[in-house]
């Protein structure tokens, strides 16, 4: 109940136009907003300055919140002893871990065709693990599973899947990707392969990353984090990153944030078929920070193209050329 | 009253319209959702005398089906576009001062969200650290698209006084 909110935070200060910008920002920005919505909160913002300053006030606030992931993702202050309720911890959130781990290339086509899940280029879909937890697999993906009652053991062969894992203390859960392994210790995490190099990011709690050539030990990595390694060596040292960035796929859209353009077109290459070229001087272009809808990737790439002044080029449907 | 003569050119033609739709959409699924509207206009349709040639017609019906289709959710991409541009703050608006709070502000914002009721916060968590729509957060947690409105509405309120609370204190 939001009458417990207010509990928390007594103000009883009356504020309808703070309101009404905070009702506008979460239409924006969770909801489902139309066109008629639009030109409404067009005339609503101009029609005083106020209802501007206040509408400022709120994205400042989303946007800056940014920061205040770990506070969000942290465990409750009185936690009691709660009954050991699969189903109830499902539904409930109260996750092991939530882990997005990623690979680059990772297994051969055939392998992958093999696997208990996978995904195609440009699909995405929602995997029921045998215990409850979930596991999201990205674009052009594919997943092993093997549970018994010692462990429950996921193999990323190809691409990037994320997992909300949940708490069972009898059976760790740990997920296999190039030659090294992350163990869920703590909520929700992805796991990425790409080349042969495996990026871990932790959107919740927390996870132990180890590998052949890194530490006995394992590198822990916490929420709002991102470890990465490659096949036969030591994990670089984690960094901290916006876990909305790193699993935004699962809201259809491309989040990228401060990379180079070839970076930022080979991150969208992964989610069509095909390949796109980037010809021309390369290091004569701006960073790039945008948020690309899945299911409009072709127009994103014209508008990037854009605002670097390039010309889109469809050679064919497979292959695109930007110079 | 017997099948019309359009639905039997439908019949005769149809893997040829779902082949002609799935390249005019770039997708058979969406190709079989736009050949199943056109069969459902054609069951309501009466023979029209002046239709000679019944394939060419049904094909225009596709291609005009078709094209609303590509209308409608190119609108409707706009349309989340331009909301999305009114959400995140874009390139040129990041400076370094607003790309990173204030340390001393952190600390106070993080003791608000610690005592944020725990529902309240996952909701909350779900839908910025996770994209998830209402809709989405209401099936995860299995409570109404109502709680979860009030929840993050609730949020965003406490966080705004506490913040404007803040900064009200530290510029005196």
């Amino acid at each position: 109940m939001s009458g417990a909110v207010r509990h928390a935070m007594p103000d009883p200060t009356p504020d309808p136009i703070g309101d009404a910008a905070q009702e506008w920002l979460l239409l924006f920005a969770t909801g489902e907003p139309t066109a008629d919505d639009l030109r409404r909160f067009d005339a609503w913002r101009a029609a005083d300055p106020r209802h501007a300053a206040a509408y400022d006030e709120a994205r400042d606030l989303w946007n800056d919140v940014g920061d205040l992931h770990q506070a969000f993702a942290a465990p409750p202050r009185r936690q009691a002893a709660r009954p050991a309720r699969r189903r109830l911890l499902a539904a409930g959130g109260l996750l092991a871990a939530g882990i997005l781990v990623a690979i680059v290339a990772g297994a051969p086509l055939w392998r992958s065709l093999l696997a208990d899940h996978r995904t195609g280029v440009g699909q995405q879909t929602m995997v029921t693990l045998p215990d409850g937890s979930t596991a999201w697999l990205n674009t052009d993906s594919a997943i092993d599973v093997a549970f018994d009652d010692a462990r429950r053991r996921v193999t990323l062969l190809r691409g990037e899947a994320l997992f909300d894992v949940v708490k069972d203390p009898a059976r760790p859960f740990d997920v296999g990707a190039v030659d090294g392994r992350i163990t869920a210790v703590g909520t929700s995490f992805a796991v990425r392969d790409l080349d042969e190099a495996a990026t871990v990011t932790v959107v919740e709690g927390a996870v132990r990353v180890t590998s052949p050539a890194g530490m006995g030990e394992g590198t822990l990595v916490a929420a709002g984090q991102q470890l990465a390694y490659r096949r036969g060596q030591a994990p670089d040292a984690a960094r901290t990153v916006d876990p909305g960035d790193a699993t935004a796929w699962r809201r259809g859209t491309i989040a990228i944030r401060d990379r180079s353009l070839a970076d930022a077109l080979r991150e969208i290459e992964r989610y069509r078929p095909g390949r796109i070229v980037l010809l021309g001087d390369i290091t004569r272009f701006q960073p790039v920070t945008a948020r690309i809808a899945l299911r409009d990737i072709d127009g994103g790439i014209a508008a990037l193209a854009a605002t670097h002044r390039l010309q889109v080029v469809h050679v064919t449907d497979y292959l695109v050329i930007l110079r | 009253m017997s099948e019309s003569l359009l639905l039997r050119a439908y019949r005769e033609h149809e893997w040829e319209l779902l082949r002609f739709l799935a390249r005019r959409l770039g997708s058979a699924n969406l190709a079989s959702d736009i050949a199943h509207d056109l069969y459902t206009k054609l069951c309501g349709a009466t023979d029209h005398p002046d239709i000679r040639d019944r394939k060419a017609y049904l094909f225009g019906m596709a291609a005009n089906l078709a094209t609303d289709h590509l209308r409608v959710e190119r609108r409707r991409n706009e349309i989340l576009a331009e909301a999305d541009g009114l959400v995140w703050r874009q390139t040129d608006e990041l400076t370094p001062e607003r790309h990173v709070m204030a340390r001393a502000e952190l600390r106070f914002l993080e003791g608000v969200v610690a005592e944020l009721p725990e529902r309240a916060r996952q909701v909350f968590r779900l839908s910025r650290f996770e994209g998830q729509s209402q809709a989405q957060i209401a099936d995860t947690l299995g409570v109404g698209i109502t709680t979860v409105y009030s929840d993050l509405k609730a949020v965003m309120a406490a966080l705004t006084q506490a913040r404007r609370r803040f900064r009200a204190g530290s510029s005196q």
